[in-house]
Formats: structure tokens, C-alpha cells, sequence
């Protein structure tokens, strides 16, 4: 090689640093342990809650949202999905943290729960052809599995990982009660525990005459199939 | 006209490393460009990264002005104060950016 000018011997360098940068950005960021999945929250109707906070915790140490739209609404039946379409792969999840409130009950749950790493990215690997086909903006269409986290009535927790054509249980948690403190009783401004089941639940009073003369009273929703095993999967 | 040019640029001793630094210059440019796209990146931080070039390239090119500074050079001279010019603006509205998105926080 020719004698480089000084010039050219910091070009040289930055070349370098550059190109040894890219290479750490490649390996930090982990695209082949990275897939596309979508994840909510879902409840019985007859046991309606409100979800303060739940994410995943990924094996990065970052967090990801679960949809809790639906469910917040009250409008999700057991085992609904209310993903929204991924748009960029993640890594996957290694433990859920979840905070919500039980309308039946009056009782306040969090707790958080260790997932079984293996079998998900077990799944992820086999699997991912039995998943959803998701479009994306101006590229190819992805496969996709999605999480879905149900709560049962007395603080029971599941957690299925499903695709189009299988549902599989993941995890189930009973889930710890604990005393609202500050901000978990906040609905627009702070409430008393009893003004925050009355305002942050949209029930109906028809519902509520139900609730009270113990409607779906001896249902064990953490026995029973989702929705999407009795009717959806195809 | 034509061949005196070609006859200086070829008596010049740095030509030949002239040449060496517009290459580098590419390759790094090309590099920044895999560097910035190689992983997932958001729509804003990928026009963030991209209004940063003019900077780059206007730096890598005052390497170039003030090292090579013969006639046959002239072309990047012209190169290095359109890009200077074109950074001062980009620097500028990013730096309006950033004081403007002050006015939403609450």
C-alpha cells in the first residue's frame, strides 16, 4: 500500500471507527433474536377491570405497552385479542408486570410474572408460520404471533401466545392483592377508593343490578377455554 | 485550455493522493449511509441523522480545501462553501426545531 497523506490517514481512521460502529450497532441491536408480535389484555365481561399499568419486560431490559383499550372500555370478552399490528421487530418478553383494578371484587391486584423464555422463543422459532400474517407500509408482509394476557376473576392471571391456527398457555399466576396508595385510585383527578370504581368503570346499571344478584357468580375463568379456541381459531 | 489543465494536475505531487481522499470521502459518506440504516430506526430520528450530513460532509470536505490548495483543486473549494452555506441552514433549523418543540411542553 502507497504512503497515505495525513489526510487521508484521518479519513483512513474515521472509515475505521466508523465501520467498527456499525458492526457494534449490529450485534448490540440483535435482529435475529428479534420477531414481530403483538400483545393485550383481556378479561371476562362478567368480570369487568381496569388495567393501570402492564408491559412486558424484554430481554434487553426494555419495556413494551400490551393493548389495554378494549379492556379498559369494558368491552373485551375472555381471551380477546386487542393488538395492534407490529410495525418493527422486538425482542421478546421475559416477565409481565401488571397493575389493575377488579370491579367485582373492589380489590386492587399487582403483581408480576416470570415468563417461560424458552417456550416462547421456542415457539417463535417453529411456529411463526402457523402465525398472523401482518401487511406492512411499503414492505412485504410479516408473520406475527401475538400475546394475549387474560385476567380471571380472583386475581387469576393467564397468559396464551397464539397464531392463527394455535393457542398456547404460557403461564398461570394468582395474582397478589394490594391497598391503593396516591395515583391508583387516580380517574381524571384523585378519587377515594369507592369514588374510583364508580367513575372509572363504565357500568351500567342494569349491569350492576346483575353483578349484585351475583351474575357468572361461580365461574372459574382460569379453567376455561378463551374465546378464541371455542370460536376463532381456524 | 483542456490539456493544460490535465498537464498541472498531473505535475501536482498531490494528485494522486487527491484522488486517495475523494475516495475516502465517498466511502465514508456510504458508510455513514449503512451505519444510519443497518437497525430499526424511527422516522424522526432517520431525518435527525440525515440532516447531520451536510455537517459531515462539509467537514470532511475543509480536510480536502485546506490540504490540497492548487489550482486544480478549485472544484472542491466551490464544493466545501456550498456545503458550509448548506449546513449553517440545516444546523439553523434544527436548532429552530428544537427551541419551537419547547412551546408544547406542559
Amino acid at each position: 500500500m502507497k504512503k497515505l497523506n495525513k489526510l487521508n490517514r484521518v479519513y483512513l481512521v474515521v472509515l475505521i471507527l466508523l465501520t467498527v460502529a456499525t458492526a457494534i450497532k449490529i450485534v448490540m441491536y440483535q435482529g435475529w433474536k428479534r420477531y414481530y408480535y403483538g400483545a393485550s389484555v383481556s378479561a371476562p365481561s362478567s368480570y369487568p377491570i381496569r388495567v393501570n399499568r402492564c408491559e412486558f419486560i424484554l430481554a434487553n431490559g426494555e419495556t413494551a405497552y400490551l393493548g389495554t383499550t378494549q379492556v379498559n372500555d369494558q368491552n373485551s370478552d375472555w381471551g380477546d385479542g386487542d393488538y395492534s399490528d407490529p410495525h418493527r421487530k422486538e425482542r421478546l418478553p421475559v416477565a409481565l408486570v401488571i397493575d389493575y383494578a377488579d370491579y367485582r371484587s373492589q380489590q386492587f391486584y399487582r403483581d408480576s410474572i416470570i415468563l417461560p423464555e424458552k417456550v416462547i422463543s421456542e415457539t417463535f422459532k417453529n411456529e411463526l408460520n402457523k402465525g398472523e400474517e401482518v401487511s406492512q407500509y411499503q414492505s412485504a408482509p410479516v408473520m406475527s404471533l401475538n400475546f394475549v394476557v387474560g385476567v380471571a376473576n380472583n386475581g387469576n392471571i393467564i397468559v396464551w401466545l397464539r397464531g392463527k391456527s394455535f393457542e398456547k398457555v404460557l403461564v398461570k399466576h394468582k395474582a397478589s392483592i394490594h391497598e391503593p396508595k396516591a395515583d391508583d385510585t387516580w380517574y381524571e383527578r384523585r378519587l377515594s377508593r369507592k369514588g374510583y370504581f364508580n367513575q372509572a368503570f363504565n357500568i351500567d346499571s342494569a349491569q350492576n343490578e346483575e353483578f349484585k344478584k351475583g351474575f357468572d357468580k361461580h365461574a372459574n375463568y382460569i379453567d376455561t377455554p378463551s374465546r378464541f379456541k371455542t370460536f376463532m381459531m381456524r | 485550455m483542456l490539456p493544460e489543465n490535465t498537464k498541472e494536475s498531473l505535475t501536482d505531487p498531490n494528485s494522486d493522493q487527491a484522488t486517495k481522499s475523494v475516495l475516502f470521502i465517498f466511502a465514508i459518506l456510504v458508510m455513514c449511509g449503512i451505519f444510519v440504516s443497518c437497525t430499526y430506526t424511527t422516522e424522526d430520528e432517520e431525518l435527525f441523522l440525515w440532516t447531520l450530513i451536510c455537517p459531515v460532509i462539509t467537514i470532511l470536505l475543509g480536510g480536502y480545501t485546506f490540504t490540497y490548495t492548487g489550482k486544480a483543486h478549485v472544484g472542491g473549494r466551490i464544493l466545501f462553501y456550498v456545503f458550509l452555506v448548506l449546513s449553517a441552514i440545516s444546523i439553523f433549523l434544527i436548532w429552530y426545531l428544537i427551541e419551537l418543540s419547547h412551546a408544547y411542553s406542559h
